[in-house]
């Protein structure tokens, strides 16, 4: 008896492929919809950009925190003792640097909220030289990145760590 | 009666369509997440040029506090009155404005005292059209008029906001750093440290 043949036809089920996509969707939206939600509960990270020239001038930039005042352009630090004192200190040499060059450069204060005291003993100075002066309020978890090495009073980047 | 199998309906359908939804739609949550994920890095803010100078002759200064996240308004339109009227009634010597009672001396400097549990502006609110802050700025002329802030360390970053929505509104702002406990006093008789503006240059 002749055996009836039955045609055969290759077929692809796409079902488990169906099911990798769908998972794959899943932790996308669970992925997406976790991180909206930090994000909403957590405050903007910002990155303030401070400008470091005006004209031809370019900013030398002094920060003041609890500690006194450091000098970005010098590399040095100046604690708050030697600012009350009357001695020269790398901050009254800079103010004179200052002096000199006070046509193509002025002087930026970055005052930490901790550093009221600082800015208040090293402004006076500053305002009593024929120079250009400026200030900026620095939160207290903000770092300060400098955009050229060697060159500090180009142009400074602030950065502000996350909080929790 | 023939009856169809389940196999044979999966062969007769043709996923392809509704494979190039799903593929879509993976691709378009993972553009979401890439873009979720940018935008969570940093938003980056112009915090212009940080320079004082001085204020142009005849412009005026309105006198702003930053204080606990808060921003104040410390010469508001009754303290401006009595100011403006010192000398004229001998009698006032106190004056209580919405935020701080304002106490005069014989030398002609008012002393701003903060009045306790009366709250400023939240630094969230001073965009929004309708706040205090807004309708306030609206009646002032960023040709003539421009704000003093007083900053304490605990209203530093409620500061750089309130400068921000300033700026929006075409105002320029000068600032004082200011310990928390150093009180506000302003000279009625033009003695004194004259205050300068900050120039702002948007880069």
């Amino acid at each position: 008896m002749a055996q009836r043949r039955v045609a055969r036809r290759a077929s692809v089920s796409l079902f488990p492929f169906l099911s990798v996509l769908f998972c794959v969707i899943g932790v996308l939206i669970f992925v997406t919809t976790g991180m909206s939600m930090v994000m909403l509960e957590s405050p903007m990270d910002e990155t303030p950009l401070l400008a470091g020239s005006m004209g031809d001038k370019l900013a030398t930039f002094v920060e003041c925190d609890a500690e006194g005042l450091v000098l970005h352009a010098a590399g040095k630090r100046v604690n708050a003792q030697e600012l009350n004192a009357s001695e020269a200190t790398p901050f009254t040499a800079l103010l004179d640097e200052l002096e000199r060059e006070s046509a193509r450069r002025y002087l930026v204060f970055l005052v930490r909220p901790d550093g009221i005291a600082s800015f208040d003993a090293a402004f006076p100075l500053a305002e009593a030289r024929a120079i250009d002066v400026g200030q900026e309020a620095l939160l207290g978890d903000e770092t300060l990145h400098f955009q050229d090495a060697g060159t500090p009073h180009q142009r400074v980047r602030i950065t502000r760590e996350r909080r929790p | 009666m023939t009856r169809r199998s389940k196999g044979d309906f999966l062969q007769q359908q043709n996923l392809d369509s509704f494979l190039d939804i799903v593929t879509n739609s993976i691709g378009f949550l993972i553009l979401v997440l890439t873009l979720t994920a940018v935008s969570s890095g940093s938003a980056k803010v112009n915090l212009g040029m940080p320079i004082m100078m001085d204020a142009e002759a005849g412009s005026e200064f309105h006198l702003m506090e930053c204080r606990d996240d808060q921003v104040f308004i410390v010469e508001d339109s009754g303290a401006r009155d009595a100011m403006g009227s010192f000398g004229l009634d001998a009698v006032t010597r106190d004056y209580e404005a919405e935020f701080y009672r304002l106490e005069f001396s014989d030398q002609g400097s008012v002393v701003f005292r903060p009045i306790p549990g009366r709250r400023g502006a939240d630094p969230r609110e001073l965009t929004d059209p309708g706040s205090p802050f807004q309708s306030w700025t609206a009646t002032l002329d960023p040709k003539t008029d421009w704000l003093l802030f007083a900053v304490r360390p605990s209203g530093f970053e409620a500061f750089r906001k309130a400068r921000a929505a300033a700026r929006e509104r075409g105002l320029c702002g000068g600032w004082i750093p200011m310990a928390e406990d150093r009180p506000i006093i302003v000279n009625l008789n033009g003695q004194g440290r004259t205050p300068k503006k900050e120039q702002w240059v948007p880069k």
